[in-house]
């Protein structure tokens, strides 16, 4: 369970954010540095195999190089390791190329988007999160920090959460299954009222079947069924269905009752309305 | 069962151990130095012992470095110390292998959602601790012999091709590592004998060798950037010090009275301190991580998210 981070408008809706780890954020970090460490390769290539610098004799030429030159070469220098995070997070609603692959995304402590002078200070204050060398201080801010903010998020008034899947898993489909109907009156007849609790396992299950070795898929599809027969009323065992064919059965029912709306609560619902009270 | 559990990601898996590993921070630091306490206060005995002997006798320990001109005394007094040295190494090993114990089960309960005190981790700690250090020992025997049988066919490969060579070696030292990361947590988390859980990590890890794999290369990655940091800690005092003190190497008083000046002692504690905390965040996320993966890998193969083992009869499933 990851730690959140709740919001409650004023309007009385709460706000969950999934607060980003440290270690997600390192990765994202790493392959930010990454895609910098290219567009500085492919800025110096041309510069140098184009002859327009020779680092050989660089040191001795620097008073002589065009001063226009030389400042686009600071400035590049500084677009690349600066610009690069101000520019994605301020233009790229909150994210860089690292953080969109990983699925976080920076935002300010309200919820709100981060804007361009956020994003300015959060990241000009990686120096001081650099100091004294690979991000010390910063790591050890987020580590001692509950929402794992590092120096430059505290002064910029920003977090970093987790983005949640925008579309939600595959729905299970399931396809009539032979002697459904006798399943269906062994069971009872009539379809009880199943807990999330109870529902879940069945439902992660039969998403999840392919994946386990046959012997530990039945005895797995057995004890899911054994729990969720507590709450129908069945009749004498019918040994010739196996619990995985009585969990699909039961599922389709489900999913036939609530006209498929079984599936799991995607990021959608992330806001949700909490009752006022009287 | 449900306690929130559910197959992880990759990244999950370091944010849970970083998660956890947060908040019994100052859970594992009772534990570190409750467990490291016995060998922490023999050191400052022997410390102690050894700098009130050096100044009774001053040319004792001078005496050591020809043994031809010891006395019988300070010869039972080499001996003693060598003894001594020995037998610090054994207790150094037993208790490292208590604290990871310890460790294991705190990890195991921040993974279900439970607070656990550093005496509450110990329980059983003789038995568990002993199966543990057998385990370990197993792996290391099977590791060393699989390591020579593997060298023989590495020799050979080197005379035509020492980069292929080369790539093989670490090739099979990453297979390895991929295989035995889980025998260790197993032998704590199911509560096993030190033989069987190391046939059921590797059977784990196989069904789950690209997850396991890169859990371990980024862990890899994170601790490389991190030693870095502990090295140029190091570094980075010689640095100043030298920069700034003004006083010449060839002038060693003069650089004594500065490193003693209090400004230096403060800054050597202080990186004594962010040293030894990198150290101990490095060491018990790679031991938390080994317990996600326990975890991860026995509900993707197993479901044990779904049920748990008792009601699926996969208590002893390989």
């Amino acid at each position: 369970m990851n730690s959140q981070f709740v919001i409650r408008t004023p309007e009385n809706v709460r706000i969950r954010y999934d607060l980003a780890g440290t270690g997600t954020r390192f990765f994202a970090l790493v392959i930010d540095n990454c895609i910098q460490g290219l567009l500085l390769v492919a800025f110096s290539w041309p510069l140098v195999h184009g002859k327009i610098v020779d680092f050989n004799t660089l040191p001795e030429k620097l008073g002589m190089m065009d001063g226009l030159l030389l400042a686009l070469i600071i400035l590049f220098l500084m677009l690349i390791t600066f610009g690069y995070f101000i520019i994605f997070e301020s233009v790229w609603d909150g994210q860089t190329p690292g953080k969109k692959l990983l699925g976080l995304k920076v935002r300010r402590l309200g919820g709100q988007p981060v804007d361009f002078l956020a994003a300015l200070i959060r990241n000009l204050l990686r120096i001081v999160d650099w100091l004294p060398s690979f991000f010390i201080a910063g790591f050890t801010t987020m580590f001692f920090n509950n929402m794992g903010r590092r120096i430059g998020d505290l002064a910029a008034g920003t977090m970093v959460i987790r983005e949640r899947r925008r579309t939600p898993p595959a729905p299970i489909s399931l396809t009539p299954e032979e002697h459904e109907d006798e399943i269906r009156s062994w069971l009872g007849g009539a379809l009880p009222t199943l807990t999330e609790q109870e529902l879940g396992p069945i439902r992660e299950f039969l998403r999840r079947r392919n994946t386990f070795a046959p012997e530990i898929r039945q005895r797995l599809a057995s004890g899911i069924l054994r729990r969720v027969l507590a709450c129908f009323h069945p009749g004498e065992p019918m040994p010739r269905h196996d619990g995985e064919q009585v969990l699909r059965v039961i599922y389709r029912w489900y999913q036939a009752e609530s006209f498929g709306r079984l599936e799991e609560s995607s990021v959608n619902d992330q806001v949700t309305q909490t009752p006022t009270e009287r | 069962m449900s306690s929130g559990l559910r197959p992880m990601g990759i990244g999950e898996i370091f944010d849970r151990s970083f998660f956890i590993l947060r908040k019994n921070f100052g859970t594992l630091i009772k534990l570190h130095v409750m467990v490291f306490l016995p060998v922490l206060t023999l050191l400052v005995l022997a410390l102690v012992g050894g700098v009130a002997i050096h100044m009774t006798n001053p040319f004792l320990f001078q005496q050591f470095a020809k043994p031809e001109t010891l006395s019988a005394g300070s010869a039972f007094l080499l001996i003693g110390l060598i003894i001594f040295a020995i037998g610090l190494f054994f207790l150094m090993m037993v208790l490292m292998h208590i604290n990871m114990y310890g460790t294991y089960r705190i990890f195991d309960a921040g993974v279900r959602n439970e607070k656990m005190t550093w005496k509450e981790a110990l329980k059983g700690w003789p038995l568990g601790a002993l199966f543990l250090f057998l385990a370990a020992m197993i792996l290391g025997t099977v590791g060393g012999i699989a390591g020579l049988l593997i060298a023989i066919p590495i020799v050979i490969v080197q005379a035509v091709s020492p980069i292929l060579a080369q790539v093989i070696n670490y090739g099979l030292n990453v297979v390895i590592s991929v295989f035995t990361v889980l025998a260790l947590p197993i032998v704590v988390l199911e509560k096993k004998d030190p033989v069987t859980p190391i046939w059921r990590g590797v059977c784990l890890a196989a069904k789950n060798f690209w997850r396991a794999l890169g859990v371990i290369l980024l862990y890899t990655l994170l601790s490389m950037c991190l030693t870095a940091v502990i090295l140029v800690l190091f570094m980075l005092p010689i640095v100043v010090i030298i920069a700034s003190s003004g006083a010449s190497v060839a002038d060693p008083q003069n650089l004594m009275k500065y490193l003693l000046s209090p400004a230096i002692i403060a800054l050597a504690v202080g990186l004594v301190l962010m040293v030894l905390f990198l150290w101990f965040v490095l060491v018990n996320l790679y031991l938390g991580l080994q317990v996600l993966l326990v975890y991860d890998f026995k509900m993707r193969s197993e479901g044990y998210d779904l049920l748990p083992p008792e009601e699926t009869g996969l208590t002893t499933v390989v």
